[in-house]
């Protein structure tokens, strides 16, 4: 049963709950006859105990403080008295349609069960969870590469070897410096300003190579650069050049695309364009694409309500009204960002998307030194480090790479699956919410979902 | 303005061209035609509102726009 990892709430008044606790802890049959009775309470159907966890009581109710005496009570030796338990908590894999049922129903709450990290790495520091936390101008000081693998988990698939070497991303922005990225092809016509690879460095089509590079260090790219052509006709000359050579040798394996519009033109007086209308040419290629077998990473926008970026119209700023025209597609994986510390920028875009209604999909790091910073291959010129949901989403593709590279016969459909449901859930709702998708990306979590769903490893 | 005209399985690059002419807009190259999977393609030209508009007004021609985009 694909379900959400979720730690439900029940109310459960029970003088003797410290003492069933104690008895479930020395029996695993009283363990699951404690839960199997708690979830009788709301109807099993949909939901599924984890097994081998003991039910936990709960001597005080969300937001509330603790009794009175509590802390005498509780006290080992001679406490008169014990507290009753007020509700019981036990960990549930729940189903997404009980989801919401469960939510809605008096006396049941629902919490997130999120996957912990072990502090044992340099990147403790910036394991710190802060959820709903927004960081905006001036943000956190950028962070290592090493720390943003290290959050990503990468080590489990390197370690095996899965660096992403047989796999190609192609890179639709604004062109790729080949002299610094493995740029092994692209596409461009003859008589175009820019060939692949021949971009700047400091280009933002090496920001997004870099990046890919940081989950996938032996994935090889393709540059298309057709924001020499910053438009949708651009775009779709380059997805059908994807297309052509897909068709040819099953490369690229992946898109990245980071860009997209910046507000909503009157849809009234301008029912064609492409934020308005979903059939327009650019993405029904888009869809062709995937369905083709390209997974198809899009960034979900820089017109956070927090602090949007100077370029977005107020016509697309905010919820609801930030992710559209591509990005919002159901078949493409939407991008949102976070940083090191699973805080949203504040200018990532938020769902729900203009399409697609559950947008963005995941959330992926950004603002670490990538391609721009001290040291790095393009200097501090142009920017002190890399960032946008242009750069969270070449690290969520980098991760796919490094996925393809284990399991080559994955579909995206697969990789969307395996990412959304391995994501670690942050912010105040459990599951999806409009500011991090499904959540933030882990790569060792997501190689595990796409061996559990039955991929066989290389 | 640049715009992204679509065409069905039934209109040949001849026929779309004659169709452009009438509007007073030159064709594009063959090769630059886009194909989609269920036999329809697209091209994109430029033209002004008002050549748009006449192409709109051709049977069997759908008209997109062909809007810039920025990188994020």
């Amino acid at each position: 049963m694909p379900g959400l990892h979720v730690l439900i709430e029940i109310e459960d008044d029970n003088a003797g709950a410290l003492e069933a606790f104690s008895e479930a802890t020395k029996s695993s049959a009283e363990a699951e006859r404690q839960a199997s009775r708690i979830l009788a309470d709301i109807g099993g159907e949909g939901i599924e105990f984890e097994e081998g966890f003991t039910p936990v009581p709960m001597f005080s109710a969300p937001e509330a403080p603790l009794p009175e005496g509590f802390a005498l009570e509780m006290s080992p030796g001679e406490a008169k008295r014990r507290p009753t338990g007020q509700t019981v908590v036990l960990p549930a894999e729940v189903s997404r349609s009980r989801l919401d049922d469960l939510q809605s129903r008096d006396g049941v709450k629902v919490w997130p069960n999120s996957a912990l990290t072990l502090y044992g790495h340099d990147a403790a520091i910036d394991d710190a969870r802060s959820d709903g936390g927004v960081d905006c101008r001036p943000f956190r000081d950028p962070v290592e590469i090493d720390t943003i693998r290290a959050m990503l988990a990468v080590d489990a698939l390197w370690d095996d070897g899965f660096r992403g070497q047989n796999i190609v991303v192609g890179i639709l922005d604004e062109g790729v410096s080949g002299q610094h990225y493995p740029v092994i092809g692209g596409f461009a016509r003859p008589e175009a300003g820019l060939q692949p690879g021949s971009a700047a460095v400091t280009s933002h089509g090496s920001m997004c190579a870099a990046d890919v590079l940081v989950a996938a260090p032996a994935a090889r790219l393709y540059d298309y650069p057709f924001l020499g052509i910053p438009r949708s006709g651009g775009a779709i000359q380059m997805f059908q050049a994807v297309l052509d050579q897909w068709n040819t040798d099953g490369t690229p394996q992946i898109t990245n695309n980071s860009y997209g519009f910046v507000g909503i033109p009157d849809p009234a007086q301008f029912p064609d364009h492409e934020v308005n209308n979903i059939n327009h040419p650019v993405h029904r290629k888009v869809r062709e694409v995937v369905t083709a077998g390209v997974a198809c990473f899009f960034a979900a926008g820089n017109c956070g309500e927090n602090c949007p970026s100077g370029n977005c119209h107020p016509s697309g700023i905010g919820p609801g009204l930030s992710i559209h025209a591509s990005n919002s597609l159901e078949e493409v994986i939407t991008v949102a960002a976070v940083n090191s510390r699973h805080e949203r920028v504040g200018y990532s875009s938020q769902g729900p998307g203009r399409f697609e209604q559950v947008k963005p999909d995941v959330a992926s790091y950004t603002h670490f030194l990538g391609n721009y910073g001290p040291g790095r291959p393009a200097g501090t010129a142009v920017s002190a480090f890399d960032s946008g949901t242009s750069a969270a989403t070449p690290v969520a593709a980098g991760v796919a790479a490094a996925l393809l590279s284990a399991i080559p016969t994955s579909t995206p459909l697969q990789i969307k699956d395996a990412l959304i449901s391995s994501a670690i859930d942050i912010g105040s709702t459990v599951g999806w919410d409009p500011n991090h998708g499904h959540g933030v990306i882990n790569a060792a979590a997501a190689l595990a979902a796409l061996e559990r769903s039955g991929a066989l490893v290389g | 303005m640049q715009w992204l005209i679509t065409f069905g399985p039934d209109i040949c690059f001849a026929d779309l061209s004659a169709m452009l002419a009438a509007c007073d807009v030159a064709p594009p190259a063959e090769a630059h035609l886009i194909p989609f999977d269920d036999g329809s393609a697209t091209v994109e030209i430029t033209a002004t509102e008002e050549q748009a508009a006449c192409l709109k007004g051709q049977t069997g021609l759908q008209i997109f726009p062909s809007s810039e985009m920025s990188p994020y």
